[in-house]
């Protein structure tokens, strides 16, 4: 014990002596965090909290149509464009192309007769069953012929999550319509007259508060502070895989290493020792930025950065997180042969590994193939589950699969390490 | 007596080497002795140091340390064997004083005792003034002196010097010479390689010359003398031995 104290006290002397490296691994992530996130600021806020901006070309101009209009208009979750009143781009089209240019997440297009359509398919139905020509059961291939389009960029689960939200939110438009439309062939059919089961809409749809529930869930897309203080955190703790791979070639190219190894003093215990101590400072790292995000952010005019209630989930991955990046250097000062080589070779790394795991532009805005490639970096993963945590306010169990592909990702770096020390043997 | 080290039949081959680096290289040092381990370059003596500091593996044979094999108790014998390597071994960015609390404190050597050991160590080697610059800032003697200290903090019963006074000074050679001299009356058993056949021949008080990685010759420097026509001094005995030719 009284040993890995010294090895503590070693490591931690040759990090503070060491101003390159302090200044890499602290003044790098304030500079990068304050530059990228005001940088970005403009870019991703363009969706806000509070709305999802959606497009709605109403061709129909009768009840349905109408009615789903100022359903829509009267809900809180949507910022509802109405392409009627803008004059351009007036079909099906054009609606569809503002879509998929992602000036708008959702598009919901109301074909011309929608109404006349429903209501006489309807009133077909009621009378084959009154005059006994069907089953007694009303067909339902009557449904209103609705459209439906999003955004191409939205995560799959978050895509299916808001279909089926718009989805119900039509389906409870079209209950409404057929029960009228039901009352009112009972009306003309049977010729009773007391029969009043109007309705009027006057209920609040279900299907618009369910969306409202599912709010987080659909505010998928961070802010430039939600980007950016999880996205930096992450990539100063992986780079600090140049200071630890670095500091480890050191020890062994001045001997002090096999100094150490002929002392009552073991390769677990020194690997220990250096764990220790780079999780200390990846820890100091995340605190600093989150610091920065929380304090200093509001007094340039940014958004301060919300940790109510996440502090400790965000820790919690924060230090799996940093295992995987310790793992990563080990295995890169074991395999590199000279502090050059490390130093290129782990920053090289790091960054590519950080665009493609969406750090510098987030995954969603990234092509198609790219999005699939982003699994491979363990940084994807990390910001994945702080995503999570800060977006949606996930709980470790939603972000346990993330915790484990890194700590899976650790395991392995440490096994090459060791299998490549055994393999250097002279 | 049981021998302090004992080496026997050892071979080693290094892995991208071509040949055997150690040919059943069998040796015993006593205690209280200062053997001499000489022989020309490449000969095979650092590659023996390492073996027996579990810093490098070999091929076959047996270390024995104490009567006890040195890789089955490597953790208790650690703490009996000093090591002073060829190569510097110290962290250039501390200070002497901070290498020196580390290697001390690793060895478990309680705070008190190592405080005034340093202390009068780095008096004695003349580093004293010197206790709080940055080991990188020390000229090649004094990092020689301080490379000598961290493998006598914890008092070992074994020390190994691999060429201790290679490239430094007269003065400092004799700083050097002395003190062993006195740790070693002290009860501190030395293996000292070098080819600095004077400094042996008044230092040791055993040697044995080792070429092409096995013994060829071993006693006091007077028997080896004595033994050899037409010597009279080890450098001669050592050159009719090992030849003229150079070495890698
Ligand atoms: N890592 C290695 N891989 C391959 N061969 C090596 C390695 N280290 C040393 N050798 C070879 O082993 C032989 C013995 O080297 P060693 O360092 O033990 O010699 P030495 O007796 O200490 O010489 P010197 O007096 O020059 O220090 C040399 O021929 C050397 O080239
Ligand atoms: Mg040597």
């Amino acid at each position: 014990m009284k040993s890995f104290f010294y090895l503590l006290y070693k490591d931690a002397l040759l990090l503070l002596r060491d101003k390159a490296g302090i200044i890499l691994l602290f003044i790098m992530p304030i500079a990068l965090v304050l530059i990228m996130t005001s940088m970005q600021d403009g870019l991703l806020n363009s969706i806000t909290n509070t709305d999802i901006s959606l497009v709605l070309l109403n061709d129909d101009n009768d009840s349905i149509g109408n009615t789903i209009e100022k359903e829509l208009n009267k809900s809180e979750v949507f910022d509802v464009h109405n392409l009627n009143e803008m004059d351009t781009l007036l079909s099906e089209n054009g609606l569809r192309n503002l879509v998929a240019q992602g000036k708008y997440l959702i598009g919901i297009y109301v074909p011309a007769n929608t109404t006349q359509q429903f209501k006489e398919g309807f009133r077909k139905d009621i009378e084959s069953v009154f005059d006994g020509s069907s089953t007694n059961k009303l067909e339902s291939s009557d449904s209103i012929p609705i459209r439906i389009y999003l955004d191409p960029t939205i995560k799959p689960n978050v895509q299916s999550n808001l279909m089926s939200n718009v989805r119900e939110f039509i389906t409870q438009i079209q209950n409404q319509f057929q029960l009228k439309a039901f009352s009112e062939a009972l009306k003309e059919i049977a010729g009773n007259t007391e029969s009043n089961l109007d309705l009027r809409y006057s209920k609040k749809l279900i299907a618009d508060e369910k969306i409202s529930d599912k709010k987080e869930d659909v505010l998928f897309r961070p802010n430039s502070v939600q980007h950016n203080v999880p996205a930096w955190t992450l990539f100063a703790i992986f780079f600090i895989v140049i200071s630890l791979s670095g500091s480890t070639i050191k020890e062994r190219e001045d001997g002090s290493f096999n100094r150490l190894m002929t002392m009552p003093c073991s390769y677990s215990k020194y690997l220990l020792s250096k764990m220790t101590v780079y999780l200390f400072v990846c820890i100091l790292q995340f605190l600093i930025v989150l610091a920065m995000g929380i304090w200093v952010f509001p007094y340039i005019g940014l958004e301060s950065f919300d940790v109510n209630g996440i502090f400790l989930k965000l820790l919690f991955v924060v230090i799996v997180a940093a295992c995987a990046a310790i793992g990563f250097g080990t295995a890169i000062s074991s395999i590199a042969t000279s502090q050059q080589q490390a130093a290129v070779f782990g920053s090289v790394s790091v960054v590519i590994l950080a665009a493609i795991g969406g750090l510098w532009v987030p995954t969603y805005a990234m092509p198609e193939i790219f999005r699939t490639f982003s699994n491979v970096s363990p940084l994807k993963w990390g910001i994945d589950a702080l995503y999570s945590i800060i977006l949606r306010k996930s709980d470790i169990s939603d972000v346990l699969a993330q915790c484990i592909y890194l700590l899976i990702f650790a395991i392995s770096c440490f096994v090459i390490a060791i299998i490549y020390k055994k393999f250097k043997k002279v | 007596m049981t021998p302090i080290l004992s080496i026997e039949k050892l071979t080693k081959r290094y892995k991208k080497g071509d040949r055997f680096v150690l040919n059943e290289l069998s040796f015993e040092v006593n205690p209280g002795e200062i053997y001499g381990f000489l022989g020309p370059n490449g000969a095979g003596k650092s590659t023996t140091v390492k073996i027996i500091s579990g810093l490098i593996p070999y091929n076959n044979g047996a270390i024995k340390v104490l009567g006890k094999d040195l890789n089955e108790n490597r953790k208790e014998l650690k703490k009996i064997i000093g090591i002073v390597p060829q190569d510097i071994a110290i962290f250039p960015t501390l200070t002497a004083i901070e290498n020196l609390k580390i290697f001390g404190g690793i060895y478990g050597i309680d705070n008190k005792i190592l405080k005034k050991r340093i202390h009068s160590l780095l008096e004695l080697f003349g580093l004293y003034e010197h206790r709080n610059k940055k080991v990188d800032h020390y000229s090649g003697g004094m990092k020689r002196r301080i490379n000598l200290i961290a493998g006598m903090l914890h008092e070992p019963s074994l020390l190994l010097l691999d060429e201790p006074t290679v490239g430094i000074d007269v003065q400092s050679k004799n700083v050097i010479i002395e003190n062993l001299k006195m740790l070693n009356k002290n009860g501190t058993t030395i293996l000292y390689t070098s080819h600095n056949m004077e400094e042996a021949q008044d230092f040791c008080s055993r040697v044995g010359i080792i070429d092409e990685g096995k013994i060829i010759t071993e006693g006091t420097a007077e028997e080896l003398i004595c033994r050899t026509p037409n010597c009279n001094d080890l450098e001669s005995v050592y050159l009719k031995l090992t030849g003229k030719t150079l070495r890698d």
